[in-house]
């Protein structure tokens, strides 16, 4: 059977084009030779310009100082600490985000009484709950994990529920016709079609706990990585501040490449389709 | 021979709030027998696929009655296979799996079906795409899977909701082909939806000619053409009667014939 010809004859061949042509551009070495240039100007142009190195440290000195604070070791404990709080407040934030994302989308009870709510509360802006968890919780790991969950709850609710919706109608007529149970239909039909969701949601809620986790630190804290960012601001050493930025970027970059070949390796056959058109 | 499908003055109207009501169907009777092949053709909107939703228990009649086997449809039953328009398929499952679902969905014994599952694989020519996925097969062998999910549970009759009617002409002509060598294996009562009179003259033992909205049944052919029929069939002097009678049924005339096929 060879109906695959309905595409337009050009578009393969245009398709090709544009990939085979990015490449050329963005080879590896292109970058790399493309951030060197960034990066010595940088280091160059700054300082002759007069910018005071508590301004904006230079790229050596922002490496130097990430360095030593990588291998002395205080950041490498301020690191666990942080990445403790984010990890548990991420782990709480994605479960009560399932369940109750369950709940809602499966049951009309919980859409009208518990779904109102959760949008009433997601509008108050939770960074300002900060202070109101350090007098519930204390200056430990606990407000900044509560934190952390706290902000990334709602992505994951909201994916959860709206993935949960998102399956095909059709699909759920056929179903229909074979008086599939309930848990049958969430099985089968949509918690499948929910699974590019729930990776969105996932993807999106690491970066906000994260998030989470650091402003918990800001506003009370004795140890983390968003307590010594503050230590060093005060302390003007901004290339220290810089380095800290640093791993945080990598942290997140981290986690959504996980987050990202995991979509992919779950959600299969999307891959395959956007590859297609 | 006993009545498989039996349909007694079924009305259907559809009401919406704030919208005059629509009357898709009108007092329609009809009868099929076991291990016949019926095709109801008409023009689009006519409620023939409302016809084939009542017989598969997804909505219920307005007035009348329909029944399957003597017993009236309330709900769906699993004595009925169903094709629908499109293939419906799970993408994150693979063509067996897929196969595998009403079993899945039923509870029945997924290791006697399995069987029944290859075997059907092999009768829609699907041998050697067991483990692939939907995406990588075409509309065709698509439609192909659908047809053999319908079967797995070899159920007692096959509902088929205009199931070529999203192919192009030429692969649409091999499944119905195809659908002639499947049928004549496996002798299902078939109630087939088509749009296109000549697929509904070259498949059907019978043929019901509806109206457009509100749907009547305007006429009931007895199509005589010998089987096993294979696309020969529609070169006979015979097939081109039929086609020409339910065109002037439907009152189409000869430049509107000319679109059909």
């Amino acid at each position: 059977m060879t109906e695959t010809t309905n595409r337009p004859a050009l578009a393969p061949a245009s398709e090709e084009a544009a990939q085979s042509r990015l490449p050329q551009v963005f080879s590896t070495s292109g970058l790399l030779l493309f951030y060197l240039v960034l990066f010595g100007a940088w280091e160059v142009i700054v300082p002759a310009l007069g910018v005071k190195a508590y301004v904006l440290p230079v790229p050596t000195a922002i490496v130097k100082s990430l360095y030593a604070g990588l291998t002395t070791g205080t950041f490498v404990v301020d690191l666990g600490i942080t990445f403790f709080e984010l990890i548990v407040g991420y782990i709480i934030a994605v479960v009560t985000g399932l369940v109750i994302g369950g709940l809602i989308a499966e049951f009309r009870f919980f859409e009208r009484a518990v779904y109102p709510l959760v949008v009433a509360l997601q509008s108050v802006p939770k960074i300002a709950l900060a202070p109101l968890l350090l007098i519930w919780f204390g200056f430990g790991l606990q407000s900044k994990i509560i934190m952390a969950a706290l902000v990334a709850f709602f992505p994951m609710l909201v994916n959860t529920v709206n993935g949960l919706r998102a399956y095909d109608a059709d699909m759920y007529e056929l179903f229909l016709s074979l008086k599939a149970s309930r848990w049958q239909q969430l099985r089968y039909l949509k918690l499948p079609a929910a699974v590019p969701f729930l990776i969105a949601g996932l993807d999106v809620s690491f970066v906000l706990a994260l998030l989470g986790a650091i402003v918990g630190e800001f506003v009370g804290a004795s140890k983390g990585l968003g307590y010594t960012v503050l230590q060093l601001q005060f302390t003007l050493d901004t290339a220290g501040v810089f380095a800290i930025l640093v791993i945080l970027g990598l942290v997140g970059v981290a986690g959504h490449t996980i987050i990202s070949a995991l979509g992919k390796r779950v959600a299969f056959w999307q891959a395959a389709n956007i590859g297609r058109r | 021979m006993d009545t498989a499908i039996s349909l007694s003055d079924v009305t259907k109207r559809f009401t919406r709030k704030g919208l005059p009501a629509v009357h898709a169907v009108d007092r329609v009777s009809l009868e099929v027998s076991d291990h016949e092949f019926v095709c109801v053709v008409g023009p689009s909107g006519c409620g023939k696929s409302t016809l084939l939703r009542i017989l598969a228990g997804l909505t219920p009649v307005t007035e009348g009655r329909a029944a399957i086997s003597g017993e009236t449809v309330v709900s769906p039953r699993q004595d009925v296979g169903i094709v629908f328009q499109k293939p419906v398929l799970l993408p994150w499952f693979t063509v067996f799996d897929n196969i595998m679902l009403p079993i899945k969905i039923y509870g029945l014994s997924e290791e006697k079906a399995s069987a029944a599952a290859r075997q059907l694989i092999e009768l829609v020519t699907l041998t050697g795409f067991e483990k692939s996925y939907p995406h990588e097969l075409s509309g065709g062998m698509q439609q192909r899977v659908a047809l053999a999910r319908a079967l797995v549970h070899d159920p007692k009759m096959l509902l088929m909701d205009e199931p070529f009617g999203a192919l192009d002409a030429m692969t649409r002509q091999v499944m119905n082909v195809e659908l002639m060598r499947i049928w004549e294996t496996r002798k299902k009562t078939v109630l087939l939806i088509t749009h296109d009179i000549a697929e509904a003259v070259f498949l059907a033992d019978r043929v019901f000619v509806m109206s457009a909205r509100p749907g009547r049944i305007l006429e009931t052919l007895q199509i005589e053409l010998p089987r096993p029929r294979r696309l020969q069939a529609m070169t006979d002097p015979r097939f081109a009667d039929y086609v020409q009678h339910i065109q002037k049924l439907l009152g189409l005339d000869e430049s509107a014939a000319m679109l059909g096929h």
